[in-house]
């Protein structure tokens, strides 16, 4: 059955011919009953009846049929794919035979072609895949071979940044640190106690307190650790704050800040090798590498950091449990990525089922409950000295040292005498 | 817009007159000179994804530069290597060129990416080759000399020579000779390009370059 409408159809090709000026044109090619029309963008027209038409197939995309007259002095070639169904109806079967044995070459060529690009994208995603797990495994091969003091260096060159993010966070222009030994000491001795069960007894830990509400606490690379005075107003048992330091001095001792450095520069690295030209990406990566010294961490390093915490406590002779009480009593909802030990990721449910398995296969052994006044902590943040210049002033305009308590605004003492 | 190729064949750079609303694209980079008077507008080469895959697999710039003015003036664009440039008038056709080899051109011409085949990268002369097409001028650079050979039935090119090809071109890697000549004859893997149609090849290959300097510091 012949359909019309090929004839009405216009395909796009090109024509090679001696009379045009550079021997090529790309034209518009129609058919009619006797033969081809090529039609070029200048008005010109050529024409090749089916009868001296030759056919061929090739190409760079291996299905460009060529139709060439029997001196070869003009041929018409098209790439459309409905190119040879509209030819073998126009030409009345007269091109039958040689349009079947081109097309089965097509289909063939065809079919080489997408396997072939079919393959190559699967190779580039096994590339792309082993290639982002052998960064990982790179890194992580990397980072015991580092001399720690890099490690040292590193937090002490992302601390001042840390503070700023910190308040950021928190909404406030700058972040107070409590510097009351009365506060600092206690925490400090019992980061200290637990700092020899851990992978790494060597490492001295520095605890800082700062007065900021969030519950949290976050470790710096080389040892620098910042409680959030939060977190001790949060947690119940002194117990569940050892969890909570146990799991940042986990990222310290496992050197998770130094492999995050890693993977970035080796996702730069991988990037400058495939794209070249990463002038624009370098201030990404730059960006990329202070973010990962600071606090991004990955699931991975939160599950690791959850999972050393646990074996720290038991180490130490502390029922790990009260790290699944702590992360269990946590306040739900949106959570800054940022804040580490209140990661939204991994998800909470999952973290305590890992620790939950883990603290099932841990040898029995019989725990002490800690002893650490918390009650007195709290009381000695209440009442500790804030230094002359964080002071509220007073009716004279001056500043001079008080206790906590007294420097609060009025608004909040208010609210907590009428909370009482 | 006036352009002419200056310097040919060891050095050539293009220089460009700019009328008031003229405008050129070139790869980023490729600017040797320019007047006061010309602007320059930085862009995705063809959108971040896809300049990404003419980046990696095209061998072309990230970002391509786009010349204009509002009166007029003077702009000379160059390619990083010692070689000739080409400048082809593109009548609604297209022409496929080697990875790294496009240059400049106007605003009516596309740039495309086109899957040459596990052969072609085999062969060493990659798996993508950019496509050009449309109507307007084009400007592509080689390493060495180009000159160009119109193709009926079969030609041997030597793998790395081979610049820039019409699409009617069919091309397979295949051995120069026997196994024997083709190893030891030093020839390897060659290029069979089938017509009709127009093959442009570069005199000297980056390859055989590389290659000499490696022999000479070894």
């Amino acid at each position: 059955m012949f359909d019309d409408d090929f004839l009405d159809g216009e395909f796009e090709g090109g024509v090679f011919s001696k009379d045009i000026d550079g021997g090529r044109a790309g034209a518009s090619i129609r058919m009619d009953d006797l033969g081809l029309i090529a039609l070029l963008s200048d008005g010109e027209q050529f024409f090749l009846s089916y009868s001296e038409c030759n056919l061929e197939i090739g190409g760079a995309s291996g299905r460009m049929v060529f139709c060439r007259n029997d001196d070869r002095s003009l041929t018409i070639f098209c790439e459309d794919k409905k190119f040879t169904a509209a030819l073998e109806r126009a030409s009345g079967g007269e091109l039958l035979e040689r349009l079947e044995e081109i097309n089965a070459t097509g289909r063939r060529r065809s079919l080489a072609g997408q396997f072939g690009f079919w393959g190559f994208l699967v190779g580039c995603a096994l590339l792309l895949v082993g290639g982002w797990y052998g960064i990982l495994w790179g890194a992580r091969a990397a980072v015991p071979h580092v001399p720690f003091t890099v490690d040292q260096q590193l937090g002490e060159a992302v601390y001042e940044q840390a503070l700023d993010e910190v308040a950021q966070m928190t909404g406030e222009e700058k972040v107070t640190l409590i510097e009351d030994d009365a506060v600092r000491l206690p925490l400090q001795k019992l980061v200290d106690d637990l700092a020899v069960h851990s992978r790494m007894p060597q490492v001295k830990f520095q605890v800082l307190v700062c007065d900021t509400e969030i519950p949290n606490a976050v470790a710096l690379p080389g040892g620098r650790m910042i409680v959030f005075r939060g977190l001790i107003d949060l947690v119940e048992t002194p117990e569940e704050l050892l969890a909570v330091l146990a799991h940042e001095m986990s990222h310290v001792t496992l050197r998770h800040h130094l492999q995050s450095i890693g993977e970035s520069i080796g996702v730069i690295v991988a990037l400058d090798i495939l794209v070249g030209d990463v002038g624009g990406l370098v201030a990404l990566g730059a960006e990329a590498l202070r973010a990962a010294a600071l606090m991004s961490k990955s699931r991975e390093h939160e599950h690791e950091a959850d999972l050393e915490g646990v074996r720290m406590l038991h180490k130490a002779g502390i029922d790990p449990a009260h790290a699944i009480g702590m992360l269990e009593s946590l306040p739900h909802g949106d959570i800054p990525d940022a804040l580490d030990w209140l990661s939204s990721h991994p998800d909470i449910e999952e973290r305590v089922a890992a620790i939950r398995k883990l603290v099932d296969e841990l040898p029995p052994r019989a725990y002490s409950p800690l002893d650490f006044d918390l009650e007195g902590l709290r009381a000695a943040m209440r009442n500790r000295v804030v230094p002359a210049e964080d002071a509220p002033e007073n009716k004279d305009g001056d500043r001079k040292k008080v206790n906590a308590a007294d420097a609060k605004p009025e608004n909040e003492k208010r609210e907590e005498a009428l909370a009482k | 817009m006036e352009a002419e190729t200056r310097n040919r064949p060891s050095f050539a750079n293009i220089k460009v007159d700019l009328g008031a609303g003229d405008r050129i694209i070139a790869e980023a980079g490729a600017m040797a000179s320019m007047s006061s008077s010309i602007n320059v507008t930085t862009r995705w080469n063809g959108g971040c994804f896809g300049a990404f895959l003419r980046r990696i697999f095209g061998g072309e710039t990230l970002f391509v530069n786009e010349f204009t003015t509002a009166s007029q003036g003077e702009l000379v664009l160059t390619q990083p290597m010692p070689g000739d440039i080409e400048c082809i008038e593109l009548k609604g056709t297209t022409l496929f060129l080697q990875p790294g080899a496009f240059l400049a051109c106007e605003p009516g011409v596309n740039l495309g990416l086109g899957w040459a085949g596990i052969a072609s990268f085999v062969g060493g002369e990659g798996l993508f080759r950019l496509k050009v097409s449309g109507n307007g001028k084009i400007w592509f650079g080689a390493y060495g000399g180009i000159f160009a050979k119109e193709v009926e039935g079969e030609y041997v090119v030597d793998t790395g020579h081979l610049v820039a090809y019409e699409p009617s071109i069919s091309i397979r890697m295949g051995m120069a000779g026997g196994i024997f000549s083709s190893f030891f004859g030093g020839e390897g893997l060659v290029t069979r390009v089938t017509g009709p149609g127009r093959i442009y090849m570069q005199s000297r290959s980056l390859d055989g370059l590389a290659a000499w300097t490696n022999g000479q510091i070894w």
